[in-house]
């Protein structure tokens, strides 16, 4: 189950396709200076993915459950790893809960959530138990290409709005408190997609992949949702794109050239149908797989169906929380997830690892010699 | 699930004062079998609803319950406002078009003249089959663009602190009114146009229009222009030359000195000549030159005088001047925004025109001056 540098692209670029939903934070706080924010976020995110890679590159040959009991010790190292398992499964929930939502406020207002669940939850649990992570990193590098056309194409659809205009005020009327808010909700989610490595690096085929591949993967994206907020704020407006949920979704849903190219939502939310279930496809591998090392058992199939349903009880369970992709991100992913899991525990790896490597306490991944 | 044979073809909304106060919202549905197939069929090619209610979706769940197929949104491609309402101020009552998944972000907004909107649906439309369907084809082909006629536009506009939107604005004359009430009015018997523009103040209240030419001039000076067509007196040739500008722009810069605010708005475009019924030839450069001028002066004074009448008789900044400011200078603006209305009134504008006659058509010199032989 090896996969190659170019699924890890894909894989990692995939992940983070909630960026459209992260242009709405951006441009709460940012309003027309979003595109800094955002591009400042984005170079945090790098800065975390640079960090996040070095790690995985260190524990590439054991896997994390391992590597964080030799490092922290066996008490210690499966409470980390344990935090760990947490997070992927509320990023799952959180997954799944996004899907829910956006299928209901863009395709199908009646059908009762349980059928999107349920449906969801057949793709995905086909993707991950009969292919494994090769089988979506297959498929990653299937759609992924698509995925790119679809996000791509609709950000030269703009002709008639370029009032640049429209992005002045630089900085003036944001100032730095709201700047700094925005920036910190987007790097919690541009940079999760970064934890993912802990799991996935010791499949990766030549692990030299690791080093910069994902920096390309998180990179791309970000710099495709800075661009996206520069768009949104010519087309739909400095003043309404703020108020939308999905900004991008208003700016495709009123793109219109010549009253005739019209209704560009449909492609994108086709090519959506694909990415979304691979999101959470990749999360709900990770954990069971983990868990899996954590028991010593080879069941994980066993362990991914059971946590797959979890996921999806959970998501219906949440569904009286209105906006829930908001109150995570407010709760939990900005004040949690990201000092604890995509910057504290990282650093500690990071430091103790190679320490405990200079002074020959463990032993390094070194690169096959043949 | 909802069979297209049960749903209800929405295809514009009219949103009026209801008599006792609220809000009244009527639906233009189509009736699909009579829509396309044969046009001479003399059968109801849609039907007119209407209901009450509260708030905009209110009156539209009222509405619901008197039609016999499911109603549907999606297909709005028109709202039409009504004059009452829109004095009293529609500011309120905009979200429904934005937040309601279902709303087609596309659809056009348009201000009925003189009367009810809902008025508008009851008219037959010979060419179309339905008025909405007129109304839309009738921006489109405008001189606006229809970029800035769209509901997402007029509501960004109304949000902000330094532009009051403008709405296109349907004219015709109701039934009742031409005493035939009794008969089916026809659209084009009606004098149906969208010459005009109805603008807005801060309070999204409508304060008044502009007619066809001046609205022309305004919507230039806004940046919503796309093409026009101007026709001026050219003194050296003694006659008029038709210039239709298929390229129009404008830059429009701000100075804030001594709590005095100038606005330059540079206005520019590029034409082509469709009809010279002057003496001027206009494969001469120099005569070409002469209708330049003319032109350029002729625009320089319309729109000075359409920038003068908004803002000594509406004071409603349609043109853009305080976002300009916001934008190029936001730190004047913080203190200038409390009272804008009244400092707009104040500013100095001075407009230069640059217009450039590209082509100038099939003929040289004019063909409505007889050939004289010496």
């Amino acid at each position: 189950m090896k996969i190659s540098g170019s699924q890890l692209f894909w894989i990692i670029n995939l992940t983070s396709n909630t960026s459209y939903i992260v242009l709405s934070p951006a441009l709460v706080q940012g309003r027309q200076d979003a595109w800094i924010v955002l591009l400042i976020a984005a170079t945090i995110s790098l800065g975390l993915t640079f960090l996040m890679s070095r790690v995985s590159l260190m524990l590439a040959g054991k896997g994390m459950v391992q590597f964080n009991q030799e490092l922290f010790g066996k008490w210690f190292g499966t409470f980390v790893t344990l935090l760990y398992f947490v997070v992927w499964f509320s990023i799952m929930v959180v997954r799944f809960r996004d899907w829910v939502d956006y299928v209901y406020l863009a395709l199908l207002r009646s059908t009762p959530v349980y059928v999107t669940l349920g449906l969801t939850v057949v793709f995905v649990l086909y993707m991950t138990t009969r292919g494994g992570l090769k089988g979506i990193g297959r498929f990653g590098e299937v759609v992924g290409p698509l995925f790119v056309l679809t996000m791509v194409i609709p950000l030269l659809m703009m002709p008639n709005a370029l009032d640049w205009n429209q992005l002045l005020p630089l900085y003036v009327n944001s100032g730095w408190n709201n700047i700094l808010q925005g920036i910190l909700a987007c790097v919690g989610q541009f940079s999760s997609p970064a934890m993912t490595l802990f799991m996935i690096a010791q499949f990766v085929a030549n692990p030299q992949h690791l080093r910069w591949v994902p920096m390309w993967g998180i990179g791309l994206m970000s710099l495709w949702t800075a661009v996206g907020a520069i768009v949104c704020v010519l087309y739909v407006g400095a003043y309404l794109a703020p108020r939308c949920t999905l900004p991008w979704l208003t700016y495709i849903k009123s793109i219109n050239i010549l009253e005739f190219v019209q209704n560009i939502d449909v492609f994108s939310s086709f090519v959506w149908a694909l990415i979304h279930p691979l999101g959470i496809a990749i999360w709900l591998f990770i954990t069971s797989y983990g868990i899996s090392e954590w028991w010593n058992t080879k069941y994980w199939k066993a362990i991914a169906v059971v946590l797959c349903v979890a996921a999806c009880v959970c998501a219906l369970l949440t569904l009286r929380m209105t906006h829930f992709t908001t109150i995570v991100r407010q709760t939990i992913l900005v004040p949690w997830v990201l000092p604890v899991n995509m910057i504290g525990i990282p650093l500690l790896m990071w430091i103790v690892g190679s320490w405990k490597i200079r002074t020959k306490r463990m032993r390094p991944w070194s690169a096959p010699t043949h | 699930m909802v069979e297209p044979n049960k749903r209800a073809l929405w295809t514009g909304s009219a949103i009026d004062l209801s008599p006792d106060g609220r809000i009244q919202a009527s639906a233009q549905i189509l009736v699909p079998g009579a829509i396309g197939g044969k046009g001479t069929s003399k059968s109801v090619q849609y039907i007119v609803k209407t209901g009450i209610g509260t708030s905009v979706f209110d009156a539209i769940h009222n509405l619901q319950e008197q039609t016999s197929r499911q109603t549907f949104i999606g297909h709005r491609i028109a709202v039409f406002v009504g004059e009452r309402m829109a004095k009293r101020g529609i500011q309120e009552y905009m979200d429904e078009l934005e937040r309601n998944p279902d709303s087609n972000l596309r659809a056009n907004i348009f201000l009925v003249k003189g009367t009810d909107a809902k008025e508008f649906f009851k008219l037959t439309a010979e060419l179309e089959g339905y008025t909405t369907k007129v109304a839309t084809q009738a921006a489109q082909y405008s001189d606006i663009n229809t970029n800035n006629l769209k509901v997402t536009r007029f509501v960004n506009t109304a949000l902000s602190n330094g532009q009051r939107p403008f709405m296109q604005v349907v004219e015709f004359q109701p039934a009742s009114e031409t005493g035939e009430s009794q008969r089916e009015q026809s659209l084009v018997e009606s004098g149906f146009n969208v010459h005009e523009i109805g603008l807005f103040n801060h309070n999204t209240q409508l304060v008044g229009y502009l007619n066809g030419d001046e609205a022309d001039y305004a919507a230039w000076v806004a940046g919503a222009l796309q093409k026009t067509v101007l026709t001026t007196y050219v003194e050296q040739g003694q006659g008029t030359v038709s210039l239709d500008l298929f390229r129009v722009g404008r830059s429009v810069r701000s100075e804030v000195r001594d709590g005095k605010i100038t606005v330059r708005v540079t206005l520019t475009g590029r034409g082509i000549i469709r009809e010279n019924n002057s003496k001027l030839n206009m494969l001469l450069p120099k005569d070409v030159e002469y209708v330049k001028q003319a032109f350029d002066q002729s625009t320089k004074r319309q729109t000075e005088q359409v920038i003068a009448k908004v803002q000594k008789d509406y004071g409603t900044d349609i043109f853009g001047f305080g976002e300009n400011i916001y934008r190029h200078h936001p730190l004047v603006w913080r203190v200038l925004q409390n009272d804008w209305d009244n400092r707009f009134k104040q500013v100095r504008t001075v407009v230069d025109v640059n217009l450039k006659v590209q082509l100038i058509g099939n003929k040289g010199p004019s063909v409505a001056i007889p050939e004289r032989n010496t």
